[in-house]
């Protein structure tokens, strides 16, 4: 008895091996064709997508060639014939299976240039953002592949208070579709701060105003610095964007003398019209060209 | 450079289009289309009506195109394309986009965009303008309130209404081409033209001031050239971009309603004007060069990138006289003062370098390590220079003659402002475990600054953060940061000794010597928050956000003391079934802002300026806003009857406190609150789409939408204020909406 269960589990041993031997084989490519047996749904969607168009006019890589471009070859998954018990048939590469570093890897080996080529080292590669966070090879219904209805959409994913405060009653146009995410940040990382897209806060917001550029005879130095130092792009309830409500936000560097150094007026005072300070746009009613003056007489950027 | 680019654009476009016809046609080369559009007739109804309503869009009344889509993409080898697509053609607000080209070889784009911003509806003003910067108040009109400010009633009994908008006609065109596998070569040209009209306030000295709808005709023209090559593990990108801004009106110049001519000089040089004159954004141009590039270096999947880019920004537009006003000019000339600036024009001149490299490693697989450094340098090349005789708002002239002995009232100098930043710092990200990893980061920075209070600042950034997942279904992303930013010497009288070379005078006051301005002063930062995803089951997504940033200005007596800002926010996905998902979303921010301030008035020659510690005040700026979403996707009958409905609700409230932290010596010091502000937003949207046939969807939709506004700052802004007896308003405001939008809708696919 014990002879025969000796054998009887050698043989199981040595069957053990040579399945795991013939798994643990390099597996080999089979073509789209073969993909489409069963992901017929996958294979459809991806021929109406970009990369159905572009990876054999660009990359010189057939239709046939592409599932295992970004899958890896699929002969031992293919052989598997969805049982998932048998080990060839997680030899397949799913992206979303992998490790973040990985399944970008695997987006990487093409688009590792123009605007992602600062990709690396970026503030969403460190924080685990992987291309397949906010990209859908198959099933996107936009341009560029999202996987939300819309950019914005797919951004306030994890920037919650982004799309709170693109509600706010002061707001850039982004909920009219006038505007995206992508008109100011480079998700893909860039060289400016805050994944801007330009080299700084006021380059990037000069790309649209560019009246705001100068130089200016008459310099606002905060101004100059940093739109941001006065400004909220994202949504504010104050005019303007602006982070605090006038005149308080000019009084945060201005103590002169004369009327900056007013604390403030009782709701009766404004009901009667009888206070100015604060009314309409404020200091700005007066310092109208705040962004910077080229008037000869422009020094408190009143002209 | 000024070519009619938009007459180009114009021409190319239409040239496209009928390229684009001509090819659909050609149908061969074109047989697999696809596409859409959308048909709407559409109707609404306000109860309340503000610009606020459609401040970025049209809402059309009647029937109109909502959208349309073309698409051909031939399965054959010819790898054509071409895509053609357009939001609202026609409107205001229409988008029209025209791409197509031979995959690998080239593509082909156009962009039209026209974009709208309402500023207000209630606009009004007994102002004419004509055309060209000049608003003229009628003579007699004039001459009736430089009489006596009590005909004002009269005179602003009946003001007309003028429109405050803008609009934008954005035309762009691209080419890309690809000569050769690895290198694609780009070239972009854009025109802009911003026309329209919007509040903009002008003084006639200390006591008056009037608003008129400033206009606006501003033209920026762009273009650009891009050559990106990649070669194995090496990328390399070259650009170019030239912008060109030209603004057709230089200048206002408005009537004075309180005077018909120039008042007579006084004694002490003063005279009010009968117009005033103010300068509009001047032209300038700007060019910039980008290199940059990137390697793959095969030693711990390296990556290491470069980049370079120097930008030129230059303005040289004629400067205005210093004064319209007649009587001062005539003063000038009799006293034989010069009252022009030493130039004609400032020939001002920035120029910007950029400089930034990183590196990326992973010497073992579970660690990622990334290094960067910066150097940002805004260089102001524009010489300076000092008004010998300074004319502030057309109605002051010093009558001071001796040049070399200076006089704040009679002198401006003005200063070219630049700065210098340099920053350095690394990240690593270790994977502890297969679901847990650490990071750890440092930055150092470095501000150099010239004409401002602080020459070197320099800030140290610590940061960490973890990204945890347990058992695939429960993300949290802890985060933390602390930076402190520091100075060695803040020098209060910096900018106003060389403004006013020797200071602003006795009987004025320059700002407090111990304010610290807050981009600049010490400064404390902390920043927390958590990132939380949890996926209990495969139809259910919880998300939630907490952040709670504090910016502690220590060391500053007089300004910002405290910057705090609170945020959280809940987010939740139910895909109840194939046909019905339900989403929600909360969240709630808080800026509070502490500051410290003083009453100070001016003396004069008799009187001793106000400057005491007792009038000092402090102050607390709060808001708070809530945010609040519900809805649904629901499929009724499959592949046919589909229904969504949402709703979206923010109100913010604001509140600007103050109170004397003792008795108060000077009755004006005295601190009381701002009147509360509140703006509260309503949004409902509701579709039912029926699929009655294979390619014809019907959609009848329903928007409701309120606004409710309190703001102290524009509610009881009249075209006279009559308490304020020497000023002009608008009356521009964005006040409630009421709004109802039923439509309905036609969609055809093919």
């Amino acid at each position: 008895m014990k002879k025969v269960t000796f054998i009887f589990s050698l043989a199981g041993v040595l069957l053990y091996c040579a399945s795991q031997a013939a798994y643990s084989s390099d597996p080999e490519k089979v073509g789209a064709s073969t993909c489409m047996g069963c992901h017929s749904d996958q294979v459809e969607a991806f021929k109406k997508n970009t990369h159905a168009k572009t990876l054999p006019a660009v990359k010189k890589i057939s239709f046939e060639e592409s599932c295992e471009t970004c899958h890896g070859p699929g002969s031992l998954h293919a052989e598997a014939a969805g049982d998932k018990t048998n080990p060839g048939f997680a030899s397949i590469k799913n992206p979303k299976k992998l490790s973040v570093s990985e399944s970008s890897e695997t987006c990487l080996k093409c688009h590792e240039n123009g605007n992602r080529a600062f990709w690396k080292g970026s503030q969403h590669e460190s924080r685990d953002v992987s291309c397949l966070n906010c990209h859908s090879m198959h099933h996107s219904k936009t341009d560029p592949l999202m996987v939300k209805n819309n950019e914005a959409e797919t951004c306030y994913q994890c920037h919650q208070i982004r799309k709170a405060q693109s509600l706010r009653s002061s707001h850039m146009p982004l909920r009219d579709g006038k505007m995206q995410c992508s008109s100011c940040h480079n998700p893909h990382g860039s060289a400016g701060p805050k994944l801007l897209a330009q080299n700084s806060t006021n380059e990037n917001c000069y790309a649209c105003h560019a009246e705001k550029r100068g130089p200016f005879l008459w310099e606002h130095a905060p101004v100059r610095e940093n739109c941001l130092n006065c400004h909220e792009a994202h949504g504010s309830q104050h005019d303007k964007l602006l982070k605090v409500k006038r005149p308080r936000l000019c009084q945060q560097c201005h103590i002169e003398s004369r009327h900056p150094t007013t604390a403030g007026a009782d709701p009766d005072a404004f009901e009667a019209g009888l206070t100015n300070i604060g009314g309409s746009r404020a200091c700005t009613q007066c310092h109208a060209q705040i962004h910077g003056s080229n008037h000869p007489a422009g020094a408190r950027l009143q002209r | 450079m000024n070519f009619n680019f938009k007459l180009v654009m114009n021409k190319t476009i239409k040239l496209g289009s009928g390229l684009f016809f001509l090819l659909i046609f050609v149908h061969p080369l074109f047989p697999a289309m696809e596409g859409d559009f959308e048909f709407t007739v559409q109707g609404a109804r306000k109860e309340k009506d503000s610009s606020k309503f459609d401040e970025y869009r049209t809402v059309p009344e009647g029937a109109y195109v909502e959208s349309f889509r073309f698409k051909s993409q031939p399965e054959d080898a010819s790898n054509c394309y071409l895509n053609i697509q357009s939001i609202k053609p026609g409107l205001e607000d229409q988008n029209i986009l025209l791409k197509g080209g031979k995959y690998g070889v080239m593509e082909l784009g156009f962009k039209y965009d026209q974009s709208l911003h309402k500023f207000s509806n209630t606009g009004k003003s007994l102002y004419v303008h004509d055309g060209g910067g000049y608003f003229g108040f009628s003579n007699q009109l004039q001459t009736d309130l430089q009489t006596s400010t009590n005909n004002a009633p009269s005179v602003f009994s009946d003001v007309p209404a003028i429109p405050l908008q803008l609009r934008r006609d954005l035309i762009s065109a691209d080419i890309r081409l690809s000569p050769m596998e690895n290198l694609t070569l780009k070239f972009t040209g854009s025109n802009e033209d911003r026309n329209g009209s919007r509040p903009i306030g002008i003084a006639f000295g200390y006591g008056s001031l009037v608003e008129v709808p400033e206009p606006i005709s501003y033209k920026t023209q762009k273009a650009g050239f891009i050559a990106q090559m990649n070669q194995g593990n090496f990328n390399t990108i070259f650009s170019y971009e030239a912008s060109l801004f030209k603004n057709d009106i230089d200048a206002i110049v408005a009537d004075n309603p309180w005077r018909r001519t120039d008042g007579a000089v006084s004694a002490s040089g003063a005279s009010t004007p009968d117009r005033a004159r103010f300068s509009l954004p001047p032209d300038n141009h700007a060019h910039q060069f980008n290199f940059g590039g990137g390697v793959n270096i095969p030693i711990w999947q390296s990556r290491l990138n470069a980049s370079l880019s120097y930008g030129i920004w230059r303005q040289n537009d004629t400067f205005l006289p210093p004064t319209i006003n007649q009587a001062i000019l005539a003063r000038a000339q009799t006293l034989g003062v010069n009252i022009n600036p030493p130039r004609s024009s400032l020939d001002g001149k920035m120029n910007v370098l950029s400089a930034n490299s990183s590196l990326s490693m992973r010497p073992l697989q579970p660690l990622l390590v990334s290094g960067k450094m910066r150097y940002y340098k805004l260089e102001n090349k524009t010489e300076e220079m000092t008004m010998e005789q300074y004319i502030p708002y057309d109605s002051t002239s010093s009558t001071s003659t001796p040049k070399g002995n200076f006089n704040p009232a009679r002198q401006r100098k003005s200063l070219a402002i630049g700065y210098t930043k340099l920053s350095a710092g690394t990240d690593a990200s270790y994977q502890i475990l297969k679901s847990f990893d650490l990071n750890l980061g440092y930055e150092w920075e470095k501000i150099t600054r010239t004409h401002r209070e602080v020459e070197n600042s320099y800030e140290h950034t610590f940061k960490s953060s973890l990204n945890f997942v347990l058992q695939n279904w429960i993300q949290l992303r802890p985060n933390y940061l602390h930076a402190n930013r520091y100075h060695h010497h803040y020098n209060a009288e910096e900018v106003a000794e060389e403004t006013y070379p020797i200071g602003e005078g006795i009987n004025a006051l320059g700002n407090l010597p111990l304010l610290r301005k807050f981009d600049e002063a010490n400064r404390l930062r902390d920043i927390t928050g958590i990132k939380t995803m949890i996926f209990p089951f495969d139809v259910l997504t919880l998300a939630a956000e907490y952040s709670y940033r504090v910016d502690d200005y220590n060391g500053t007596s007089y300004g910002v003391k405290k910057d705090k800002n609170h945020s959280v926010s809940f987010d939740v996905t139910y895909d109840l079934a194939e046909f019905l998902t339900l989403f929600g979303n909360f969240g709630r921010e808080e800026n509070t802002l502490e500051m410290k301030s003083r009453y100070r008035a001016s003396g004069n020659a008799t009187t001793a300026p106000t400057d005491f510690e007792a009038d000092d005040w402090l102050a607390v700026s709060k808001d708070i806003t809530d945010t609040f979403g519900i809805g649904g996707n629901g499929v009724i009958s499959k592949d046919k009857l589909f229904l969504d409905a949402d709703y979206n609700f923010s109100r913010s409230k604001g509140e600007l406190r103050a109170n004397n932290p003792s008795t108060v010596r000077t009755a004006s010091a005295l601190a009381v609150d701002f009147p509360q502000t509140k703006t509260e937003l309503h949004k409902v949207n509701t579709s039912l789409k029926w699929r009655f046939m294979e390619n014809l969807t019907a959609k009848l939709s329903y928007q409701y939408e309120k606004y409710l506004v309190e703001d102290f700052a524009f509610e009881t802004i009249q075209p006279w204020q009559t308490a304020w007896p020497q000023s002009v308003f608008l009356d521009a405001t964005q006040g409630d909406v009421d709004a109802h939008i039923a439509g309905l809708s036609l969609s055809y696919k093919f």
